[in-house]
């Protein structure tokens, strides 16, 4: 095993495809192993293209942390593009990783993340140019296909393909299944054993011993085939993220990426609760690290790198209670060598306005906002907790110190959306935009320009909105056509609009039920891949796969479920309890607030005594508590 | 003024990145060295490096220059203490100080060698006769198509030699002035596919012959 490269055979068609870059490997700082001399071995593959993959934190976290392990060995793999596709089904070769141009069938475990459900058609693709039977029940011997990453929250639509699902964290389950695949392999057994034992490791699901049960409404559901098997599989989570292993030899990249910079992952977690935020809720509890742990990672990643630019990655970098500290000192540390802080989340208020001000020392970006609703109603019902005053607060900071172009992001299709509350964002941005104008400063000639990023609310799984349906194609249609009309007359206001089909096939996969899956092989059969790439989406060859298999993707997406109606991924749990969800979700119809529980005010979503965790917030040395 | 005109090689892997990733993955390694590489300034501060003409991607360079400036005076160890950080296939061969008002190296730079490595089964004489008739012919018009145009462009003026030695081929070519091959469209016209090509060297080519930059 693992012995094979066709570098020599990749390496032909180097000079007939686009940014051949992408298939050498070999980047600064990767890690290489011997692989007669480890135990088990996975092959870590990213759906999409290497540009995309590459951004992404949770393959650099995984990757290190397998390779941390002597006896492991982890590689990577990502989506060729079509060029290098053509090629490899022309010239009969298989995919490959990166490190050693190994054929991925050689691996013990192929993994792949789930970012978005349009990347779907993408694995399939991936497995079946690696030579590797698509359907799990096909595959006898190795490798283990496994998948992680937040769509697995729902992992039915890919339950027929997939050996086992790790839900939640994966950097020390991906170890523990690892060790015993090593287990199995020196014992001699097969990958049934595997399957056997692995169901003692907390955080997997292991679709093959679950049956397929029709609920009343005629979703399908999963129930456990016998008694050892767990009813419900709770995610992994990591208590102390400060005792995590974080990359800090981080990979440079060959290509340029969509998000070229170092990623120092500051926290994890949310405790906002916007109802529609599926991130907000599968993270939970709140976890920061230790600014000076921090800072020193930083030191080491910008020594091992070079990178000029520092990514404080979270879902909300603003809310890292040490924010300003940890800036300073980053900026103290770096900024006289030229090397940036960039924050790619910004909350909508003026305190991050004036966080943007600070890291500009070195460098000018545009800003971005999501006020995510037009009126304070629908913000209240969505329970963004951002007012009119923090909107303005915050686009007229940016406006005042200079900036010209601001981009706001909105949802429409929300529940209890109204066609008022649509024509609400383009007064909203118009008004943003008035009071931009009279706050500018004189001396900048160039004008102000919003764009406008209005996407459509796809209801997804374990969030308070799970419950209810997207809205269909012609309601969808005619709010963008309204929003359009609106905006049509005002030349600096962009605007920027979601593909419907698209949107109400996410959903369909986020909300969809194991049925799916034929419906995927179908797609993937018609030559479906890449469909979050408008070039390559086919929505008429969807649209068939859909017929043929008797199910229609408007009714999945749009399908409103009662408060006790079965769902399709209930044997999923990110710990969160499911009343404290239904109770989100009637609040929400009266726009009553839930409050940030970062401050001390839990709001009994349950988690922290389901997963025996709690909210860590980061202090520094010297802080005194009033 | 602190600035050194740098010779470097590409080789390996490397070869494949494009002109661009390969910049930066060199200023990569100057922020790596910890070296005192002078900054513009400005709002987009960046670093004072002029480079010669771009590396075509695929094809590795045994001599390709940079012009870099120091904020401050370094010491001899300088390119041990670059050469440690550079990523594998990239390597710094030498430098030189260079003295204010020196002709950029786009501006100096116009003739190129080339060394193309041909597979064993190569039709050397079939090879032969199509490098005969392409000295032959006075033009020798390509088409060269990208995503968004599509042009008729003659190479002929821009080949000064080009000679055969075993499987591999000697390939000199005037940069700046008229067209410049591709090494693929060279091999195009000839018939040959090729193994791997190398940029041996690059010059100023002016009234007292061929000198290095
Ligand atoms: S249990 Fe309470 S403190 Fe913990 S995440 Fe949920 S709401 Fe916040």
């Amino acid at each position: 095993m693992l012995t094979i490269s066709i570098w020599p055979q990749i390496k032909k068609n180097l000079p007939d495809v686009q940014k051949p870059a992408q298939y050498i490997g070999g980047e600064f700082n990767q890690i290489s192993k011997d692989a007669a001399k480890v135990s088990a071995s996975m092959v870590f593959c990213f759906p999409d293209t290497y540009e995309i993959g590459m951004s992404h934190l949770g393959l650099r976290i995984i990757y290190e942390a397998i390779n941390a392990e002597e006896d492991l060995l982890c590689e990577r793999a990502f989506a060729p593009q079509a060029d290098m596709e053509a090629k490899l089904r022309q010239q009969h070769l298989p995919l490959f990783s990166l490190e050693n141009h190994r054929p991925l069938k050689e691996f013990d475990i192929v993994g792949f993340t789930l970012q978005y459900e349009m990347s779907y058609s993408n694995v399939l693709n991936m497995l079946e140019l690696a030579e590797i039977p698509l359907i799990a029940a096909d595959r006898m011997g190795w490798p283990l296909v496994i998948a992680g990453g937040p769509c697995v929250y729902n992992p039915e639509p890919l339950s027929d393909f997939i050996d086992v699902f790790v839900i939640g964290e994966g950097e020390q389950v991906s170890i523990e299944l690892m060790r015993l695949v090593k287990e199995i392999k020196n014992e001699g057994g097969d990958k049934q054993e595997l399957l056997n034992r692995a169901l003692k490791i907390d955080g997997l699901y292991i679709p093959c011993f679950y049956k397929k049960v029709a609920a009343k409404t005629g979703v399908i559901i999963r129930e456990p085939e016998s008694g050892q098997v767990p009813a419900v599989v709770k995610k992994r989570l990591c208590v102390d993220l400060d005792k995590t292993v974080f990359p800090l030899k981080a990979l440079l990249p060959n290509i340029q990426t969509v998000h070229d910079r170092l990623m120092l992952e500051i926290m994890r977690g949310c405790g906002r609760g916007c109802r529609f935020c599926q991130a907000g809720i599968i993270y939970r509890p709140i976890r920061e690290r230790d600014p000076d742990l921090l800072r020193e990672q930083a030191r080491q990643l910008v020594a091992a790198t070079g990178y000029e630019d520092i990514g404080l990655l979270s879902l909300s970098s603003a809310d890292y209670s040490c924010i300003s500290e940890l800036i300073d000192m980053l900026m103290a540390d770096h900024s006289c060598r030229n090397v940036g802080v960039a924050l790619p989340s910004l909350r909508v208020d003026a305190f991050s306005v004036d966080l943007a001000a600070k890291v500009q020392q070195v460098r000018k970006s545009g800003l971005t906002f999501a006020p995510e609703a037009g009126s304070q109603q629908l913000r209240n019902i969505i329970n963004k907790g951002v007012s009119e005053e923090n909107i303005f607060a915050a686009t007229e900071a940016a406006f005042s110190q200079g900036y010209t172009a601001i981009k706001l992001y909105f949802m429409i299709g929300l529940p209890y959306e109204s066609n008022e509350d649509v024509v609400a964002i383009a007064d909203l941005a118009q008004r943003v935009l008035l009071a931009g104008r009279k706050v500018k400063p004189a001396e900048i000639r160039k004008p102000l320009k919003l764009t406008l990023g209005v996407a459509s609310f796809v209801p997804k799984p374990h969030t308070p909105f799970q419950w209810h349906g997207a809205n269909n194609e012609e309601v969808l249609k005619e709010k963008q056509e309204l929003l359009k009309k609106q905006l049509r007359p005002i030349k600096s206001i962009t605007l920027n609009y979601h593909d419907i089909t698209t949107s109400l096939l996410e959903a369909a996969f986020a909300r969809g039920d194991s049925r799916l899956g034929k419906v995927l092989l179908r797609a993937h059969d018609k030559g479906c891949r890449f469909d979050g790439w408008k070039e390559y989406f086919r929505a008429d060859l969807w649209a068939q796969a859909f017929v043929e298999e008797g199910l229609d993707y408007r009714n999945i997406a749009t399908q409103t479920f009662a408060c006790d109606d079965a769902l399709p991924w209930q044997h999923i749990s990110c710990g969160i309890d499911s009343d404290w969800l239904w109770q989100e979700n009637l609040k929400a119809a009266s726009g009553q607030p839930t409050v940030d529980c970062r401050n001390g005010d839990c709001n009994g979503c349950g988690v922290c005594a389901n997963l025996a965790s709690a909210n860590v917030l980061a202090t520094r040395a010297g802080d005194d508590h009033e | 003024m602190n600035k050194w005109r740098l010779s470097l090689s590409i080789s390996g892997k490397i070869v494949y990145l494009s002109h661009l990733d390969l910049l930066a993955s060199f200023e990569r390694a100057l922020r790596r060295s910890g070296l005192p590489v002078a900054y513009s300034l400005g709002f987009n501060p960046h670093m004072l490096i002029s480079w010669g003409p771009a590396h075509p991607v695929g094809v590795g360079g045994d001599n390709e220059y940079c012009d870099l400036v120091f904020a401050e005076p370094v010491d001899e160890q300088w390119q041990q203490q670059l050469n440690a950080v550079l990523p594998d296939g990239l390597h710094l061969n030498s430098a030189r100080p260079l003295l204010d008002g020196a002709t950029s190296l786009m501006a100096a730079i116009n003739y190129a060698q080339y060394l193309i490595e041909l597979p064993d089964n190569v039709n050397t004489t079939a090879l032969d006769v199509a490098i005969e008739q392409l000295f032959k012919s006075d033009s020798c018009v390509i088409e060269r198509i990208s995503p968004k145009a599509r042009k008729r462009l003659d190479i002929r003026g821009a080949i000064d030699m080009l000679k055969r030695d075993g499987k591999l081929l000697c390939l000199s070519c005037r940069l700046g002035g008229t067209p410049t091959p591709k090494i693929s469209e060279l091999a195009e016209i000839l018939g040959v596919t090729v193994c791997s090509a190398r940029r041996t060297g690059l010059f100023i080519d002016g009234n007292n012959g061929k000198i290095l930059p």
